[in-house]
């Protein structure tokens, strides 16, 4: 099953799906593990980056795992603007 | 208002080559009702010449302009091509600064019934300036970092009542700055669907590829940084930081 399909029965719609089947194949090497253990499982896993964790986001943002993971990936490529972007929250 | 268009020469021969330009039948079509006075009449015929989806602003065509000229002041604004954003910006700050209550030594002493009055009154001076219907504010509690949020379905604003309720100076700049960055959602989503009164066609363009080619990424389903860098977010956060430092330094 591609990571699209994946996403596809976890509840995301075909564009959702297709767009972050994109995004999540260029996670940094860091997070594949984590990536890897909730395509195959759910299982969702701690990550925590520049004091920014994905449980962190997923609660304060109610954000679904791979949205978190994005985040988290943002922070670990380009922490500065990444941090300064999400400690200005959402609007 | 007059309802009667009985007497009222009706040209319908609108042929789809007087629909590309300003025909003498166009102009005709549109004269004929100026003596009306009846807006929704006139907007009608002007949308039918324009064959456009949303319409575009009525005066957006120079030769529609100059044949509504003598009845333009009249004109709800949601109509007509709205200001520029340097325009906008100097506008909404100075109408800001005559609002009661609005200045932060003000704000400290109101209550939080006040408070979303105030703020209520700022969104309906920049939805004028903007030329867009105004929308209707509402608040709950939100999570801390969750400042607000425009519902195109339901066209309203709702702000997180935390950053109200709060006496810091750093809060009362965020319910600032996220009434008027609301508003621009508001604004974009205006011009969207219902009608385009932004005079920028590139943002236009951008605003529509966001929307109905790539959809609004929400940080929930897409992570912060799909959130971040797309182009209503950036226009949002552009405008409404230019209006904060305005009002601010005035």
């Amino acid at each position: 099953m591609t990571m699209k399909d994946i996403l596809i029965n976890r509840g995301f719609t075909e564009k959702q799906a297709s767009r972050l089947a994109e995004e999540l194949s260029n996670i940094d090497e860091r997070l594949k593990d984590a990536l890897d253990k909730w395509l195959k499982d759910g299982t969702e896993t701690e990550y925590m980056a520049e004091s920014i964790s994905i449980i962190g986001l997923k609660q304060q943002y109610e954000m679904t795992y791979p949205a978190a993971l994005l985040s988290i990936d943002w922070v670990l490529k380009d922490p500065d603007n990444a941090v300064k972007c999400i400690k200005k929250g959402l609007r | 208002m007059i309802e009667n268009l009985e007497d009222v020469a009706v040209s319908r021969d609108l042929s789809e080559e007087s629909r590309d330009r300003l025909s003498d039948t166009g102009r005709k079509y549109i004269e004929e009702v100026i003596p009306l006075h009846n807006e929704q009449v006139l907007v009608d015929r002007i949308d039918e010449i324009g064959n456009s989806h949303p319409p575009k602003a009525i005066d957006s065509d120079k030769d529609i302009a100059e044949a509504i000229k003598p009845v333009v002041e009249g004109i709800n604004p949601i109509y007509l091509e709205a200001p520029t954003d340097t325009i906008q910006i100097e506008r909404a700050a100075e109408a800001m600064e005559k609002i009661e209550g609005l200045s932060f030594d003000e704000w400290k002493d109101l209550s939080f019934e006040e408070r979303v009055a105030t703020l209520q009154q700022v969104e309906d001076v920049v939805a004028e300036i903007a030329h867009r219907p105004s929308c209707n504010l509402n608040v709950k509690k939100m999570e801390k970092g969750s400042y607000g949020y425009f519902s195109p379905e339901k066209g309203d604003i709702t702000m997180n009542s935390r950053y109200i309720k709060s006496n810091t100076y750093e809060d009362y700049k965020e319910c600032i700055d996220t009434i008027v960055h609301e508003g621009r959602h508001a604004y974009q989503h205006y011009n969207l669907t219902q009608r385009e009164v932004h005079p920028r066609e590139g943002d236009l363009t951008n605003w529509k590829a966001n929307e109905f080619e790539y959809g609004y990424q929400s940080a929930q389903v897409y992570g912060f940084k799909a959130y971040w860098l797309q182009p209503q977010e950036c226009d949002a956060r552009a405008f409404a930081e230019d209006v904060l430092k305005k009002y601010l330094e005035d």
